[in-house]
């Protein structure tokens, strides 16, 4: 009968994520919703209910691969060059700044704690994979929130955006240094070889894509082939043992610059991303097994949230006392709209469980879940703050 | 031309690329995941290029897609192995699933009444002739081709020839949705089709119950009259649900459809008869009907494709080998059959089209139905297994027939009607 319960509980997941639209007049916006996803998920996985059969979601775990190539599709269709060149140099050094301080603030303060505090942790790569998760904005948050029409609002947007395209970029560089062993090729290849066969794949990948598309074809015919598409991205980056999101993005970024019916894909590719999103959290919190090392978790995702914001804060400062010459207050760049982390950080964690599936990968899914929520509380307290001071 | 030309060659040329990648040795040994998704998309793809291809030179789309799946299945290029078909058989159920309940929302209540007179007369027709036709044939290849001798010889030949009457609705459903077909013939079609092989599947159950259970003759009668019952019921509460919450229903009916299957297996009832129920609730016991045409036609495209690419890669074309011609003696006497049984009773309707000469032609392709009904045959009886492999070559044979002849009745039935 587990099955049988699983599928009606797929059946229930489904009806939360996309026929409750009234969660939303509820007041369940945004980030709040996704948490709530979140949370039946993890109420009826195996940690806590134990309601799903995990060899079941073993067997949705394709549905899984497809989602995450198409969020992936969906992020290498903002890499618009022509796009990307109206914008001024600042908003570029802002970018920097907003992977750069977290990145850094992040991977030593984890690094120092770890010698004072044992952490599941044996591959070298782990803290790097964290500090990377770290870069990630919730675009959807700064969207809902700043107000604003001046500069400190486009800078928001387009960083938050932006530095998803490159921090999905620098997450599968960072696997490629630790890069499990691969059955389809007789020897072993370098970090570096890595990369260029994953990028030629794509490439090739993009070009048949554009190639198939360039005839006149219907728009049903477009969507098929986006299906196939996806499917074989989703399918492709499961034997490489790279994340969909990366080689989807690959993808992407050629179809935005080189394909003629760029705006038919990526209209497609936007009416899916909600429900892709919200099966991806499901699927997170279904997962989820704190297992043995949920105490240091908790303190690791502390520290992890702390030197993240001050990280987020400093490159704020830094940006608005170097670039905007604003000398007034600290708090230049509205950094409490940085803090709540875009939902493509579980899905890297959750696909990086997924690849490695042993007690370091699950730590690190535990830390980022936990710090998600944490994230999204205390972005919200800082708001709340903010606008009282307002 | 040469814009022609130059598409068809594109086409040929990413499908050779795809099945190059497909086939490199090191695949055959992926995780089970990756290789279904990759597989998923390949077949997906790779039908959509077939049927576009075999649509250019004016073929219906889905003799594109049962090719490119005989192309890549286990009897021709190996790329999809039995067990990928196997492990991808549920995707093709709840594509079928769709097909049936699409099919049963073309049973409008009020268009039947119009032409009950006509279906009630081709059905009769059909199972007079039919069966005894059919089962006369195969008991005289049993008995004296195969040399037969039991005394179930009778039985197994009646069985087998209610099998070789039915037809799939599958490939008339798809080439309606290809060619937009309207009117009273893709409508004759359907529900002739469906109320047919439903009979059939009755008598077959009951007959072989009978032979091989006494005790428990009246058991199919129960199990085909519950699929209708609780079929009915789960469409009505569908469509009430839908209607109450305004959901995305074509992503939720997908879902719904597998839990169908999944209880069908377990608790025994007929799938293809539920699903064809629930459509028919859909269409005449809601609101719904319209919408869900217009939402299972928006999704058909990738549907028909990579349901009958797969359908084309699990055809066992081994099966041909050494009673190929045999099979193909079957398939010309039952599409003459076809023919003279649709004739004679459309001969006695009154209607300006010439409906007498083609409308055999929707009933000529077989696929699920009838290898379903063989298997269960040969599970009855084991010691006639070469009745599930006639069976198969035949349905291999109609199946890619079957289009040509029903793309050639729709052009008819088009001339007559524009």
């Amino acid at each position: 009968m587990d099955s049988y319960f699983s599928i009606l509980i797929i059946v229930g997941s489904f009806l939360v994520a996309t026929m409750f639209p009234k969660f939303i007049s509820l007041g369940l916006k945004g980030i709040a919703l996704e948490l709530v996803v979140i949370f039946i998920g993890l109420l009826l996985g195996k940690y806590f209910l134990n309601l799903i059969n995990y060899s079941f979601f073993l067997s949705i775990e394709p549905l899984f691969l497809a989602a995450l190539a198409w969020v992936g599709l969906l992020v290498g269709e903002q890499f618009n060059v022509e796009m990307l060149k109206k914008f001024d140099r600042k908003y570029y050094y802002f970018s920097f700044l907003e992977m750069f301080f977290p990145f850094i603030f992040v991977y030593f303060a984890l690094l120092g704690f770890s010698k004072v505090v044992y952490m599941p942790v044996e591959r070298w790569t782990t803290f790097l994979l964290l500090a990377t998760l770290s870069v990630f904005t919730s675009i959807f948050h700064i969207y809902l929130n700043s107000k604003s029409k001046d500069i400190v609002a486009n800078f928001l947007k387009f960083s938050s955006s932006f530095v998803i395209i490159i921090g999905i970029f620098v997450f599968q560089l960072i696997l490629f240094l630790n890069h499990p062993v691969n059955t389809l090729f007789e020897r072993i290849f370098s970090p570096v070889e890595w990369l260029a066969i994953m990028v030629f794949v794509g490439l090739l990948i993009g070009i048949l894509y554009i190639f198939l598309t360039r005839p006149k074809l219907q728009n049903t015919e477009l969507s098929v082939i986006n299906l196939g598409f996806v499917l074989l991205i989703g399918g492709v980056s499961n034997i490489f043992f790279v994340t969909p999101l990366f080689l989807g993005e690959i993808v992407g970024m050629l179809l935005t610059n080189f394909s003629t019916k760029n705006d038919f894909f990526y209209g497609i590719l936007q009416k899916g991303e909600k429900p892709a999103f919200l099966m991806i959290l499901f699927l997170s919190g279904l997962i989820w097994m704190p297992g043995e090392d949920w105490h240091i978790s908790i303190i690791v995702s502390l520290v992890y949230v702390i030197s993240r914001a001050s990280g987020k804060f400093f490159s704020g400062m830094v940006f608005g006392k170097r670039f905007l010459k604003i000398k007034k207050g600290g708090f230049i760049i509205d950094w409490t709209y940085l803090i709540p982390q875009g939902s493509v950080v579980l899905m890297l964690a959750v696909n990086y469980n997924l690849i490695y599936s042993d007690r370091e990968s699950n730590f690190v899914l535990s830390v980022i879940l936990l710090s998600y929520i944490l994230n999204y509380l205390l972005g919200e307290l800082l708001l709340t703050e903010e606008n009282k001071i307002i | 031309m040469i814009k022609n030309l130059l598409f068809v060659l594109l086409f040929l040329f990413i499908f050779i690329l795809l099945v190059s990648f497909m086939m490199l040795p090191q695949l055959s040994s992926l995780n089970a995941a990756g290789r279904f998704t990759m597989l998923s998309g390949f077949a997906l793809l790779s039908a959509f290029i077939g049927g576009k291809l075999f649509s250019r030179f004016g073929f219906p789309k889905i003799v594109g897609y049962l090719v490119v799946g005989i192309l890549y299945g286990p009897s021709v290029l190996k790329i999809f192995n039995h067990s990928d078909i196997s492990n991808l058989n549920f995707v093709v159920q709840v594509s079928l699933g769709l097909i049936a309940v699409s099919a049963g929302s073309e049973l409008k209540i009020s268009e039947i009444k119009k032409t009950i007179g006509t279906v009630i007369k081709v059905i009769s027709v059909h199972l007079a002739i039919l069966p005894i036709v059919l089962g006369s044939l195969s008991f005289v290849l049993l008995k004296y081709y195969f040399s037969f001798t039991g005394g179930e010889i009778i039985i197994v030949s009646v069985l087998m020839g209610l099998v070789l009457t039915t037809a799939s609705p599958a490939v008339p459903m798809a080439m309606i949705s290809e060619f937009n077909l309207e009117g009273i013939f893709p409508r004759l079609t359907i529900t002739i089709l469906v109320i047919r092989d439903i009979l059939i599947i009755l008598f077959f159950s009951l007959i072989l119950s009978i032979s091989n259970n006494p005790e428990n003759a009246w058991m199919p009668l129960v199990k085909i009259s519950l699929s209708i019952g609780i079929g009915l019921l789960l469409g009505y509460l569908f469509s009430k649900f839908v209607s109450v919450f305004n959901s995305n229903s074509e992503l939720f009916l997908i879902v719904f459809l597998l839990l169908i299957y999944k209880i069908s297996i377990d608790l025994n009832f007929d799938y293809l008869i539920l699903t064809l129920s629930i459509g028919f609730a859909i269409e005449n016991y809601s609101t719904m009907g319209e919408k869900f045409l217009n939402i299972i036609n928006q999704s058909s495209m990738p549907l028909y494709a990579l349901f009958f690419s797969l359908a084309g890669a699990s055809l066992e074309i081994d099966a041909l080998h050494g009673i190929g011609f045999i099979a193909l003696l079957i398939v010309i006497v039952r599409i003459v059959f076809l023919y003279i049984s649709t004739y004679l009773p459309m001969k006695t309707v009154k209607t300006e089209l010439n409906l007498k000469h083609y409308l055999f032609a929707g009933f000529v392709p077989q696929a699920g139905v009838s290898i379903g009904l063989a298997l269960l045959l040969v599970n009855g009886f084991p010691q006639y297994k070469i009745i599930g492999e006639l069976i198969i070559a035949s349905a291999v044979f109609n199946e890619i027939i079957g289009p040509f002849i029903f793309k050639f009745a729709i052009n008819q039935y088009n001339n007559e009607v524009n």
